[in-house]
């Protein structure tokens, strides 16, 4: 007890005694992704140059959640910097745990080619939603969106045409691709329970002009069950007859251990999961992976979905430490450091470096496509009770594609249990006609 | 004053596990019970825990998913105790009988108990896996077409994770076991000896009877670890495919954690803590009957 009590007293000791003597290092809440090398490889470079120390803990994703939940709303002053998924922004926002950009730099303005994201940067605290006339609360460090990986090789060894633009392109190509003997897939889908089928599923939703809700946040009626949900949905199942059996298990890691390995053609993957494809360690098909804006409907649209990353400064912290946090996001957002974060296997958040020199080269040949894509990117509702709602959809759209329910009958649910969900949240709304 | 701590020194010597005891095992459990009944969300933290009375026993009553989460615990928990407790007790019998109580092979068997729940459930997910796991491997080798989707069908995903705890605690039943037989003595075997007793009649007539007790404790003990689950599950399905594989601790972890309903999922784990207490309090009262 004696000994517990004196480690806790010299910590907080040594926070203060940092702060007295201005600030000489950074830490920044982070999780274990694909990504975090990439910015590690970049630290350095802000630590030479400025001679501030940089420091990670770093948590498995559900982990750094809980840690962020339950230490943030208490004033916890260990962290300087945060990175949330653009799914926890709601949260974080609407509470006031971050603090507004703006109060640390009253001068400080987003550069036009840091990409907005769907206003995933800024809350209205009236609306509660993500608008663009809302608070700035933090920057993206993370510019993580689906792209289309396909096979270009295969494609044009079959006469098929490249780039797949729409659902009917891709199936002609899963058709012709599938091999069940060798056995080689047309096409693998992430159907495991949960946020993996939600987050596969909703670019093809929406690239059907389905959605969850009609407009949110002005209208919050649920059209998930409308017949361009149902089409969309009856379009992923028809994917099955060209998928690896058992898909209603297959995560993001059996996906690209498909795809990198040679045993399937196609399918919709986050752009962070890129360097997979060519790493020789990781991969038996280096250089043979193209990327392209993820397929619509015929009278659809194209409709990648947001997975990114973004990065606040907590309230609890002190002026001083504030303003050494936001000096090095600043710099993180740099088209310099961007530049060199993406050669070091990350994803940027520029635009400018997306069209930049690096496109052209064969190892960043991936820019193109989102340089076609991040105007077009679309994200997951950001509300309080997303979590709950993907769980709903999470478990349906899994039931549906291990055959225990149809298309209608998994969107007819879950329209009515988001619905319930919702009325007794205190929202206005209903299943849409 | 030197009187006072003479004649209250073995209270004062107690003082520090008593403060310990309060403030790691009183103050949660009150904590507990105070969230059980209230609405708290992730939302509330750093504000005052609100009393909504009996709010959360309405929500339970229309929760369809906890009852669904009850029944598949039952047949998990029923499941793996049942063929840990056989396979325990051949496992021990044959070491002390037959490999004569060898310490390599005592070594060997608990060896599945020492690694991390974690570490097993990530092992376990490789293997099962559809298109690269060892097992579907070697049964394609053995010219199985289509071999089981392990951990994507929901009829037998269940059964699989099964497989997996009792791969993992059987080693623990063995232990307790084989140290139940090794603390049986040696008399009763040899008066049943110059009896004339066959073996069969010696096991059913001696060795059971006195192992009753160790063999109920075991029960009782492995049933309440079986219904707290977690590990292992959350790495191999998340409660998938569906809800097939969806015990009580996902669920509750779910509610917590996804939800944020912290004082819902409070009071779940208030009533899976009262269901495990009248578990244990019926095998409290068979073990004091038998003895």
């Amino acid at each position: 007890m004696v000994l517990f009590l004196t480690i806790f007293t010299l910590q907080g000791f040594s926070v203060g005694k940092q702060e007295a003597e201005g600030v000489k290092e950074i830490t920044i809440a982070v999780n274990d992704s694909p990504w975090l090398p990439g910015l590690k490889q970049l630290v350095p470079l802000y630590e030479e140059e400025t001679g501030m120390r940089i420091n990670f803990s770093i948590f498995p994703y559900k982990g750094l959640y809980e840690k962020l939940t339950t230490a943030i709303p208490l004033g916890s002053k260990e962290w300087d910097i945060i990175f949330l998924d653009d799914t926890w922004v709601s949260l974080f926002y609407d509470k006031k745990y971050l603090t507004p950009l703006e109060e640390i730099d009253p001068n400080f303005t987003v550069d036009p080619a840091i990409i907005e994201y769907a206003n995933v940067m800024r809350w209205n605290h009236d609306k509660k939603y993500t608008t663009p006339d809302g608070t700035l609360y933090s920057l993206p460090i993370n510019g993580n969106f689906h792209l289309f990986y396909y096979r270009e090789d295969l494609y044009k060894e079959a006469g098929l045409d490249t780039p797949p633009e729409t659902w009917e392109d891709v199936k002609e190509a899963a058709a012709t691709l599938y091999d069940p003997k060798k056995p080689f897939y047309g096409y693998v889908l992430r159907g495991q329970k949960g946020n993996a089928v939600v987050f596969n599923f909703l670019p093809v939703l929406k690239s059907f002009g389905g959605d969850i809700f009609v407009d949110p946040p002005i209208d919050w009626t649920v059209r998930i069950s409308d017949e361009k949900a149902v089409a969309a949905l009856e379009n992923y199942l028809s994917l099955l007859q060209w998928a690896p059996p058992g898909s209603g298990d297959v995560g993001q890691s059996d996906m690209l251990a498909m795809l990198s390995t040679g045993k399937a053609a196609q399918g919709i993957v986050v752009a962070a999961a890129v360097p997979w494809m060519d790493n020789e360690e990781t991969s038996t098909i280096p250089y043979k992976m193209q990327y392209t804006v993820t397929p619509k409907a015929k009278n659809g649209k194209h409709a990648p979905l947001l997975g990114m990353w973004v990065m606040g400064i907590p309230q609890s912290i002190s002026d001083e430490r504030k303003k050494a946090s936001l000096e090095f996001m600043k710099w993180v957002t740099s088209f310099e450091s961007q530049k060199k974060y993406t050669e070091f296997g990350a994803v940027p958040v520029r635009s400018d470096v997306m069209f930049s020199d690096l496109a052209d080269q064969k190892e960043f040949r991936f820019l193109k496509a989102m340089g076609e894509s991040y105007d077009l990117v679309t994200e997951r509702p950001r509300m309080p009770e997303w979590f709950e709602i993907e769980e709903i959809m999470g478990m349906n759209l899994n039931k549906a594609v291990v055959g225990e329910q149809s298309a209608q009958e998994a969107l007819d649910t879950i329209a009515e249990e988001v619905v319930n969900l919702l009325e007794k949240a205190g929202y206005e709304t209903g299943i849409a006609e | 004053m030197n009187d006072f701590l003479e004649r209250n020194s073995k209270y004062i010597f107690l003082m520090p596990a008593i403060i310990l005891l309060i403030v790691f095992g009183f103050f949660p459990i009150i904590q507990l019970l105070r969230l059980s009944f209230s609405s708290f969300t992730l939302y509330d933290i750093g504000e005052k825990i609100d009393f909504t009375g009996f709010k959360n026993v309405k929500n339970l009553m229309g929760d369809k998913t906890f009852g669904q989460s009850l029944k598949v615990t039952a047949t998990f928990v029923v499941g793996v105790v049942l063929v840990e407790l056989i396979l325990g007790f051949l496992i021990a019998l044959a070491v002390y009988n037959v490999i004569k109580r060898n310490s390599f092979f005592r070594t060997v068997f608990v060896v599945p108990m020492m690694v991390p729940a974690i570490t097993i459930g990530m092992i376990w997910r490789l293997m099962y896996n559809t298109e690269f796991g060892i097992i579907n491997s070697v049964l394609r080798e053995l010219g199985v077409i289509s071999p089981p989707l392990w951990l994507a069908n929901p009829d037998i995903a269940l059964m699989s994770v099964m497989v997996v705890d009792i791969w993992h605690w059987t080693p623990f039943v063995f232990l307790l076991i084989f140290a139940g037989l090794q603390s049986i003595p040696e008399e009763p075997y040899e008066a049943a000896a110059l009896e004339g007793a066959s073996d069969s009649q010696t096991f059913r007539f001696i060795t059971l009877p006195l192992l009753s007790k160790t063999i109920f404790i075991t029960l009782m003990l492995r049933t309440v670890l079986a219904f707290k689950a977690f590990d292992e599950l959350f790495i191999l399905t998340s409660g998938g495919p569906g809800n097939a594989t969806e015990i009580i601790g996902l669920y509750i972890y779910k509610t917590a954690f996804s939800f944020g309903k912290i004082g819902y999922s409070a009071f779940l784990s208030l009533i899976t803590i009262i269901i495990m207490l009248i578990i244990s309090g019926i095998f409290r009262l068979i073990v004091r009957s038998t003895s």
